[in-house]
């Protein structure tokens, strides 16, 4: 089977996938929105908590197979491939700010999803803190496909949904400049002034604690 | 300076090219692929090894995880060994 019928097979899986993706990610948000109503409930003024869900789309996810199984970019004839070895066809990203919340709300995930793999996302350095959580598994009504859940800063989530709407919507194959080595330092550079205007606000807030 | 900083340095004092749909450095001059992967997961004296490495002959070396098959490095060398 050469690239263009691997590519047209793994079109074919996506469409057969795709009602158990909208499933997963239906039930995921709404679990994940129940579980945090406690936490919701109490934020304080300056604080938000925002649950987004989204489905990979297909020409994503096959470029995401291509670079993740195969160095060279390039689907390798001789293996069989599919997208049920994603593990983020359906996700939810929990957007926290300030990113104080991540304990409480990390607990409670935790604990709904026992049996979930971690899988932090790493920063630029394998020494540097995980720039977000993430856990994948499968729901409870379906074991085909893998959801992902996140709890991502709400300002690097942001900026990674600019990016998203920038880069990789318009042309998914532009994801490989991303993981350049030149753009992962500045991306790191990006995320390094959010995380401390981040906080140096909760600083503020706190000194100005009942003012 | 930390190690992938250091990484991206020497390849590109050492005048490699990335290719974003391939996700990989490449040299045309001394012929010589390396996937990010493999940047990512062997140590920056490694990659100084490899790159320093004399080469005989006109082939293309590729410094992979997994050795690609012979179809891929075709069509990686079609595309780039222009």
């Amino acid at each position: 089977m050469n690239g263009s019928n691997i590519v047209n097979r793994l079109r074919d899986e996506y469409f057969r996938l795709l009602p158990y993706i909208c499933k997963v990610k239906e039930q995921l948000e709404a679990e994940i929105k129940y579980f945090l109503i406690p936490i919701v409930n109490n934020l304080k003024a300056h604080q938000r908590l925002v649950v987004v869900s989204r489905i990979k789309e297909c020409e994503s996810a096959i470029n995401a197979l291509r670079s993740k199984r195969q160095e060279g970019g390039a689907f390798d004839k001789d293996k069989n491939y599919s997208l049920k070895d994603l593990k983020d066809l359906a996700g939810v990203r929990i957007l926290l700010f300030p990113r104080s919340l991540e304990n409480n709300v990390n607990n409670i995930i935790r604990n709904k999803y026992t049996k979930w793999t971690s899988d932090p996302i790493l920063g630029f350095e394998d020494t540097d803190a995980p720039l977000a959580l993430k856990y994948y598994g499968y729901c409870s009504d379906s074991n085909k496909i893998y959801g992902e859940i996140q709890i991502v800063p709400m300002l690097t989530g942001l900026f990674w949904e600019v990016e998203h709407a920038a880069i990789y919507k318009p042309k998914p194959e532009l994801k490989g400049a991303v993981k350049s080595l030149e753009m992962r330092e500045r991306t790191q550079e990006v995320l390094n002034a959010l995380k401390l205007f981040e906080q140096e606000f909760e600083s503020l807030i706190k000194e100005n604690k009942g003012t | 300076m930390s190690e992938l900083l250091g990484k991206k340095e020497i390849l590109s004092q050492s005048g490699f090219k990335y290719n974003i749909r391939r996700e990989m450095y490449f040299n045309r001059n001394t012929k010589k692929v390396f996937s990010l992967e493999a940047i990512e997961d062997n140590t920056l004296s490694w990659l100084e090894d490899k790159i320093n490495t004399e080469k005989f002959g006109g082939s293309w070396s590729f410094y992979f995880n997994r050795s690609p098959s012979q179809n891929i490095k075709d069509e990686i060398i079609e595309e780039i060994d222009k």
